[in-house]
C-alpha cells in the first residue's frame, strides 16, 4: 500500500494541542542586563511543583514569542559579505551577494567569489546568478562563462550563510521546518539559563533531523524582539556539534529587528586512531585559530560587532573529542593541508528591505534575465525539456499536452 | 603500455602564495606545455571508459618519473567532484625515481557525458607547477527523475500542481511507462502523465489539488516507471500559507506594555476577517478586532493584557472569515512581571 497517514508537521498548527512541557528552567523578563540572572533566580523559589509549573509556563511563553518574532520577517532582500579564514591565520573575503527570498518560496541571489579554476575568466572573479520561481524551476546562468541550466532548487541558499541562517530558516535542511516548530516538534523540551557568556534565555530539546537525532539549543534575544540570538545543533549520539549560528548586530526595520552579522561554524569528524595524519592537522589548526580572533581583514564592524563576533568565533573554533564517541574528534570543517579549515564563517550583511516590495528580481524575472549581460549564443540545459535550450526559450513557461501512446494503447 | 601523453591535458599557472618558511620562488612557469618540466608520465590507465553502471568506481593510475636532477615534493590541488579522490604515492619524489598518481571516482547518476578532473601540482625548490588528470565516462541512466524532493509554499485553499519530472536522455517518452501514480497528501490524490511539448523525452506526473488550512504538511508522491521494480518516491513539504499576514508576527508581552496593536493585511485575495477566538482561554489575554476602514485594506487587531501578569505562557489568537475559515494566526507570549520586593 502506498498511500501513508499524512498529518500535518507538528508545527504551527499542532503545537498547540502538545505538551511542551519538561523539566527546565523558566525565565521572564525582557532586558538583558545582570540583574535579569538575579531576578530569575529570585522569581523560582516558590515550591517545587510550582517551580516546574512556572517553568513550564516559561518554555510556552517563550516558544509563543519566537512564533511572533519569526512571523514577523516574512521577505527579506540583503547585500552581504562573507568571510573564511586562511590557514587559520587570517580572513579572506570569499563571496558577495546579492540575495532575496519571498514567502511565497521565490529566492534569487548574484554573487561573485574569486575562483583558482583553470578558466582564465574575469581575472580569477566568478559571477552567478539564480532564481527559483518558488515552484518547479530555478535558473541558474554563470554570468562569466555565459551558460547556465534551468533544474530543480539546488542547495546554494542552503549551503551559502546569510541573513536568513541566522533566522534559523535553513536548520532543517531536510523539511525546511522554522526553530520555533522544530522546537514546538522537539522532545524533552526545556528552558534554559542566560549565563555569564551568553547571557540569553533559550529553550533546547531532541529534534530529527533525517532520521539523526540532534539537540537543538536556542538562545533567545528579548532586547531584539525575541529574535534568535544563538543556535546549536549538537548531533546527540556523538556528542559533537554540526552547526552553531550566532548573530553579533541587529538592524530594525518597521519595529522588526533583523540580523545583519554574525558567525557560523560547522564541524566535520575525524577518527583519531584511522586518520592520525588528519588528527594531527586538526590539532594544529586547533592551535593556530586564535589568530583569527584579530579579526584581520573583516570590515564593516564597529567595536561592539567586533567584540561579540570575537567571542562567536572562539566558540566556532572549538575542537575536542566527541563525548558519545571519543575515538571521534571534531573540528572546524574543511582543510586541506595548506589552506586549513573554511570555517568559521564571518557575514557582514546591509538589509536592502524587509516585508517590503519585492525587488524587481523577484517580481520580474523574466525581464530581468533579458536584461543579463549574455551574448545571443548563450544556451541553458533544460533539465524540464530534457535538452538544451537558448537564453530565450528556456526561460518560457513548460506547456503540458496529453502524453504519447503506443499504437497498441490507442482506442 | 604507449604513453597516453595526448590525454593527459596540463596547465601550468602561476603558483599561489607560498607560507614563510617555504624555498623562495625565484621564477613562476606560465606557459602551456605537453609535459610537465620536472615530471613526465611514463604510464596511464586509459582516461576514456566509457559507458559504467551507477554506483561503479573508476580507477584510473598515473606513473611519473622526475626528470630533474633534485627533489620535488608533489601534492593534489583539488578534484571537480566530491565523487573524485586522489592521492600520490609518495609527496617526495627524488631524481629518475617514479611517483604514482591515482584518481578514484564513484560514478553518480548524472546523464550524459561526464569527465572529473584532478589538479595537482609539483614543487621544487626554484618553481612549481600545476598539471591535471582526467577520468572520462558515461553512467548507464535508463532515466532520471527529478527533483528529489518537493517544497512548496502555496496559499490556503488555492489550486495547487504538484510536479515531477521523468527523463529518458536520447529516448522518446511514453505514457504506458508510468503507471501506479498516487499522493498521500490530502486532497491531491489524483494524479496524471502530461508530455511537455518541446520536450519529447520528458513526461511530467502532475497531482493537483486545493492547499489545506495554513500549517505544515508533509507527504509522498509515488509512481512506478517500467523496468524499475521499485516506485519512485519524491517526499513532498507544502507550506500552507495564511491569506492574510500579520504585523509583527504576534504580540509578546514582557513589560509594562499593556496593548499591543497588530496589523492585519491581506497577502492574497481572500475574505474580510469577521471574528476572533483564542485557542486558550484561560489566558490573561483579550483581542479586539477595531472596525473596517472601507477605504483601507489593512485591518488592526488590538491585543490587551488584562490585568497583572503572574504566570507566563502563551496562546494563539485566530482572525476568522465569516465561514469560519482561519485568516491568519497571531501567536502570543506573556511573561510574568518582576514581583514588588
Amino acid at each position: 500500500m502506498l498511500l501513508q497517514p499524512v498529518q500535518p508537521v507538528n508545527g504551527f498548527l499542532a503545537y498547540g494541542g502538545k505538551s511542551l512541557l519538561a523539566v527546565g528552567c523558566g525565565w521572564c523578563g525582557s532586558q538583558v542586563d545582570a540583574a535579569l540572572v538575579g531576578r530569575f533566580e529570585s522569581e523560582w523559589t516558590a515550591t517545587d511543583a510550582d517551580s516546574v509549573n512556572a517553568r513550564h509556563q516559561g518554555a510556552d511563553a517563550l516558544l509563543h514569542a519566537l512564533f511572533a518574532y519569526d512571523l514577523s520577517v516574512r521577505s527579506l532582500v540583503w547585500e552581504q559579505a562573507k568571510y573564511q579564514p586562511q590557514a587559520m591565520a587570517a580572513w579572506v573575503l570569499a563571496e558577495t551577494r546579492r540575495a532575496g527570498v519571498e514567502h511565497s518560496g521565490r529566492w534569487f541571489n548574484q554573487s561573485e567569489f574569486p575562483t583558482s579554476s583553470d578558466a582564465e575568466e574575469e581575472n580569477g572573479i566568478m559571477r552567478a546568478y539564480r532564481y527559483f520561481d518558488g515552484e518547479d524551476r530555478m535558473f541558474g546562468f554563470d554570468l562569466t562563462v555565459r551558460r547556465g541550466k534551468v533544474a530543480p532548487p539546488d542547495r546554494d541558499m542552503l549551503t551559502t550563510f546569510s541573513p536568513f541562517h541566522l533566522l534559523g530558516r535553513y536548520v532543517d535542511f531536510s523539511q525546511g521546518r522554522t526553530i520555533p516548530e522544530l522546537l514546538a516538534d522537539s522532545e524533552h523540551l526545556h528552558t534554559i539559563d542566560p549565563d555569564p557568556d551568553q547571557p540569553w534565555p533559550g529553550l533546547c530539546g531532541d529534534v530529527r533531523l533525517l532520521e539523526v537525532t540532534f539537540t537543538l539549543t536556542v538562545r533567545v534575544d528579548p532586547a531584539h524582539g525575541y529574535a534568535p540570538r544563538t543556535i546549536l545543533l549538537v548531533r546527540k549520539d556523538f556528542g559533537a556539534p554540526l552547526e552553531s549560528l550566532e548573530t553579533t548586530r541587529y538592524k530594525q526595520f518597521d519595529g522588526i529587528w533583523v540580523p545583519t552579522a554574525g558567525v557560523r561554524g560547522l564541524w566535520t569528524l575525524l577518527s583519531k586512531r584511522d586518520r592520525q595524519d588528519g588528527y594531527a592537522r586538526a590539532v594544529e589548526w586547533a592551535r593556530l585559530a586564535s589568530d583569527l580572533e584579530s579579526l584581520n581583514g573583516v570590515g564593516g564592524m564597529n567595536e561592539k560587532t567586533r567584540t561579540a563576533t570575537l567571542q562567536s568565533v572562539r566558540r566556532a573554533c572549538a575542537t575536542g573529542s566527541c563525548t558519545g564517541e571519543p575515538d571521534l574528534f571534531y573540528h572546524p570543517m574543511g582543510g586541506s593541508e595548506q589552506s586549513g579549515p573554511f570555517t568559521p564563517e564571518v557575514l557582514v550583511a546591509t538589509i536592502v528591505s524587509c516585508n517590503g516590495a519585492a525587488t524587481e528580481w523577484l517580481q520580474t524575472p523574466v525581464e530581468r534575465w533579458s536584461a543579463l549581460p549574455a551574448p545571443p549564443t548563450a544556451w541553458m540545459f533544460d533539465l524540464f525539456r530534457g535538452r538544451q535550450a537558448e537564453l530565450s526559450s528556456a526561460l518560457e513557461p513548460i506547456r503540458f499536452e496529453d502524453a504519447p501512446m503506443e499504437k497498441a494503447e490507442l482506442p | 603500455m604507449i604513453l597516453p601523453l595526448i590525454l593527459f591535458a596540463l596547465l601550468v599557472q602561476p603558483a599561489p602564495p607560498q607560507p614563510a618558511d617555504s624555498p623562495a620562488i625565484t621564477d613562476t612557469l606560465v606557459k602551456e606545455q605537453r609535459s610537465l618540466q620536472s615530471l613526465e608520465l611514463v604510464d596511464a590507465d586509459p582516461e576514456e571508459h566509457g559507458r559504467v553502471a551507477v554506483g561503479s568506481r573508476l580507477i584510473r593510475r598515473l606513473t611519473f618519473v622526475n626528470k630533474l636532477d633534485r627533489e620535488v615534493f608533489v601534492e593534489v590541488l583539488s578534484t571537480t567532484c566530491g565523487c573524485t579522490k586522489a592521492s600520490f604515492d609518495t609527496l617526495t619524489v627524488g631524481p629518475a625515481s617514479y611517483v604514482a598518481l591515482t584518481a578514484i571516482v564513484d560514478v553518480a547518476a548524472t546523464p550524459g557525458p561526464q569527465m572529473q578532473t584532478v589538479r595537482f601540482k609539483s614543487s621544487w625548490n626554484v618553481a612549481d607547477e600545476t598539471g591535471v588528470c582526467a577520468v572520462k565516462y558515461e553512467p548507464e541512466i535508463d532515466y532520471e527523475t527529478l527533483p528529489s524532493m518537493i517544497r512548496r509554499s502555496a496559499p490556503a485553499g488555492s489550486n495547487l500542481q504538484l510536479n515531477t519530472w521523468v527523463h529518458w536522455p536520447g529516448e522518446v517518452a511514453k505514457r504506458q511507462r508510468i503507471h501506479d501514480l498516487s499522493c498521500s497528501l490530502p486532497g491531491f490524490s489524483h494524479g496524471a502523465v502530461r508530455a511537455i511539448t518541446d520536450g519529447p523525452n520528458v513526461l511530467a506526473v502532475q497531482f493537483s489539488g486545493a492547499v489545506p488550512p495554513p500549517g505544515a504538511y508533509r507527504g509522498d508522491i509515488y509512481f512506478q516507471v517500467d523496468p524499475a521494480d521499485k516506485p519512485v518516491r519524491v517526499p513532498v513539504f507544502l507550506r500552507s500559507l495564511a491569506p492574510w499576514v500579520a504585523t509583527p508576527g504576534g504580540a509578546i508581552f514582557d513589560g509594562p506594555l499593556t496593548v499591543c496593536a497588530v496589523e492585519l493585511k491581506p497577502d492574497q485575495p481572500s475574505a474580510q476577517p469577521s471574528a476572533i477566538r483564542l485557542r486558550n482561554p484561560d489566558a490573561p489575554i483579550r483581542a479586539f478586532l477595531e472596525p473596517a476602514d472601507a477605504a483601507k485594506s489593512v485591518r488592526t487587531l488590538r491585543v490587551e493584557r488584562s490585568g497583572e501578569l503572574t504566570t507566563c505562557g502563551g496562546t494563539v489568537i485566530e482572525v476568522l472569515d465569516s465561514d469560519g475559515n482561519i485568516l491568519v494566526l497571531i501567536p502570543v507570549a506573556y511573561f510574568a512581571l518582576p514581583r514588588e520586593p
